[in-house]
């Protein structure tokens, strides 16, 4: 076992910083009080020590991560390190010092304390990017498609495979005003950016039209003799519907 | 007439038709394609009343030929009539796609002229948006009884879901209240179907590797069938829903609870409610019969051939199998695990991965996930159940029956008079046979 040691790991806040930080850990048998992106403005009880950031170290690491842990590990951690829970990195690297222990079964050990909050944040994940799969609605801007999200995970990495699959040939443009980032693709490029705010540009002409047709169709479609709000809150939470078509009246919404 | 007038028109008489699944299969788009489809499904909305909004449901028109007398497209009915044309099915789909609000089109339609002729529009529609809109999205479209086989092979090969509607559960029923529909007209190209997607998987596999192998309705086929407009039984639709599983290795048999739409002396009256909790307890059996290993004839017998409304079947068939438990839930094997209530799909697979790692206790099932307010009754862990189970008869039913349930029963949700508290319950006649098991937790 290491020994636990007062003292607070200051990284840059990315993934390859993280990978960084987690190695220092663990080559050194040292178990910080907590890990810590610099610019969140926490007054630390503890002397902090700064991690430097290097890709080349970051790479390696996580290619030991795959080697004797194997993909679903470093795919969970990766995963992890986009969640919204909260000290997730040092959970993070609670997680990794038992996978270096049991290998790639440690995503089997539920019951662990080192894996259960971490595993359930993953999962969080994982169902808020299917769902948005589906409720990211896009207005026509200039030819673009453009959607707004406010999500609680960074789930802009994994929604970039299936949209541009789906739609490679369409220049569209998703952001995320929880994290400020946002997913451009202008075919053949697509890129994932940080942004401090999005300025949209008017709703192309027709576009109002599509949209009353959708609102219509949402309408209808309900049998009210089934009506069960509560059924449709618990599958679709109310904090998706305010980016959502057909919930925007007619004019409404962001313009 | 407008097409969003048509659109109010045809979404609206398309609506009763439940299915809104885009699952059961994965493609992506080839170049100069637009779509792709995701075997777990998406849903992009949910409606009020918390279905599932994956496709855009539409008839292609409801002039309908048949007078079956649920349908509220009936000929003799008098509602608004519209059609639309193949390109305006293609285009508002194109548009809707494109800002995906929808996964892809689910198009049925009404007996405009004859079934051929509907299917003929139909075809027409798909070929537009697969051949000319180069469309990749999911496709479910609705097989009409008594098409030619040769519209329902292009169908197929152009849809990647077709269902052909049972609608009544049996002869007898469509005898009276479809006299237009025979069973024959039904199961005939639902065989076709049936036939056509064994034949073409079959072809995909020895041309594996060499080029793209057409299919046909890769995501297989499904039907629905109405509830509670028949005097028919919870068994008797089982039977069937299994007996179609099996022979015509459907992929959903989807129910719908019956909604009055049109006033008729042979249906249930225009203002009864339609029955949820009965349609919401045959999709719990249907679940059992596709992921849980069960049969149709465990679940519900001649004697006693409709389902407890105050517990789900899983439960009422643990509660009559006493002799089954407790399970020891470090030794039982996925099918026994898979029969204990509270455990579920996921469940079982996480206890097996688990107990690989170090024996189970009751602390660590609830972390795997498991209800353990209902598994409780009928495991132990390393031999031993819980210390402070209760034994009460009251609080053990408690725990079994849900708390909305009986909420919902208090409100007459079931049907019944207003239950003042717990005992009306257990007094109530469908418990006396159905859950005799309570006497378990004293073994």
């Amino acid at each position: 076992m290491a020994t636990g040691e007062q003292i607070v790991y200051l990284y840059d806040g990315s993934f390859p910083g993280l990978m960084c930080a987690l190695y220092e850990s663990l080559h050194r048998n040292c178990l910080p009080e907590d890990v810590c992106s610099e610019d969140s403005a926490v007054l630390y009880l503890y002397p902090t020590q700064r991690i430097i950031t290097d890709e080349g170290q970051a790479r390696s690491f996580q290619k030991w991560i795959l080697e004797h842990c194997g993909s679903d590990v470093l795919t969970f951690v990766r995963h992890g390190f986009l969640s919204c829970l909260a000290r997730r990195e040092i959970r993070i690297l609670r997680f990794l010092r038992l996978a270096r222990e049991r290998g790639p079964r440690v995503l089997d050990m539920l019951q662990h304390d080192d894996v259960l909050p971490l595993h359930r944040a993953v999962l969080h994940l994982r169902r808020e990017s299917h769902l948005l799969k589906g409720f990211v609605h896009f207005s026509l801007r200039q030819g673009v498609l453009v959607a707004t999200i406010g999500p609680r995970n960074q789930v802009l990495p994994l929604l970039a495979e299936h949209f541009c699959t789906r739609f490679s040939a369409e220049r569209f443009l998703i952001h995320d005003s929880t994290n400020n980032m946002v997913l451009m693709h202008d075919p053949p490029r697509t890129e994932l950016l940080s942004v401090t705010g999005v300025e949209l540009s008017a709703k192309d002409q027709g576009e109002e039209d599509i949209e009353a047709l959708w609102r219509l169709f949402y309408d209808t479609i309900d049998v009210s003799g089934r009506e069960n709000p509560r059924l449709r809150m618990s599958l679709m939470p109310k904090r998706y519907w305010s980016f959502m078509t057909e919930f925007q009246e007619q004019g409404t919404g962001p313009r | 007439m407008d097409v969003l007038s048509k659109l109010e028109i045809l979404a609206d008489a398309a609506k009763y038709d439940v299915a809104c699944t885009s699952s059961g299969v994965n493609r992506k788009a080839s170049p100069g394609q637009i779509g792709s489809a995701a075997s777990c499904g998406i849903c992009h909305s949910f409606a009020a009343d918390g279905r599932c909004i994956s496709l855009l449901k539409v008839l292609m028109g409801n002039h309908c030929a048949f007078d079956c007398r649920y349908c509220v497209n009936r000929r003799t009915n008098d509602v608004r009539r519209a059609a639309f044309s193949p390109r305006e099915i293609a285009d508002l789909t194109m548009q809707f796609y494109r800002r995906n609000y929808i996964e892809g089109l689910f198009l049925s339609s009404a007996v405009e002229r004859n079934p051929d002729y509907a299917t003929e529009q139909m075809i027409v529609a798909l070929r537009l948006l697969r051949k000319e809109y180069r469309f990749a999205g999911y496709i479910h479209v609705k097989g009409i009884p008594g098409t030619d086989k040769s519209l329902i092979a292009s169908l197929g090969l152009l849809a990647d879901r077709i269902s052909i509607n049972i609608e009544l559960p049996s002869q007898a029923s469509l005898n009276l209240l479809a006299p237009d529909k025979s069973k024959a007209s039904i199961l005939d190209p639902m065989g076709y179907v049936t036939e056509q997607i064994a034949d073409y998987k079959s072809l995909a596999l020895r041309r594996q590797g060499f080029s793209a192998a057409a299919s046909f309705a890769p995501a297989g086929q499904s039907t629905q069938m109405i509830i509670g407009a028949t005097p028919d039984s919870d068994l008797q639709i089982l039977r069937l829903t299994e007996s179609l599983y099996r022979k015509y290795r459907l992929k959903r048999v989807f129910f719908s609870a019956y909604m009055p739409v049109v006033s008729d002396g042979l249906l249930p009256a225009i203002d009864s409610r339609p029955p949820l909790l009965r349609e919401h307890r045959l999709y719990q059996a249907d679940w059992l019969l596709r992921f849980y290993g069960f049969s149709a004839s465990e679940l519900l017998t001649e004697s006693n051939n409709s389902f407890n409304p105050y517990v789900d079947p899983k439960c009422n068939w643990a509660l009559n199998n006493p002799d089954f438990f407790p399970l020891e839930i470090n030794t039982a094997s996925r099918e026994e695990l898979l029969r204990v209530p509270g455990i579920g799909v996921t469940g079982t697979r996480r206890i097996l991965a688990a107990r690989r790692q170090a024996s189970l206790t009751f602390a660590d099932l609830q972390k795997l996930g498991v209800v353990i307010k209902r598994a409780q009754y009928f495991v132990t862990c390393n031999g031993r159940r819980p210390e402070d189970l209760p034994v009460a008869p009251d609080t053990v039913l408690r725990g079994l029956i849900s708390e909305r349930l009986l909420a919902e029963g208090r409100k007459g949700w079931l049907g019944e008079p207003e239950p003042e508290q717990l005992s009306y319950i257990r007094e109530h006649p469908l418990l006396e046979g159905g859950v005799p098991g309570w006497q378990l937790v004293n073994k």
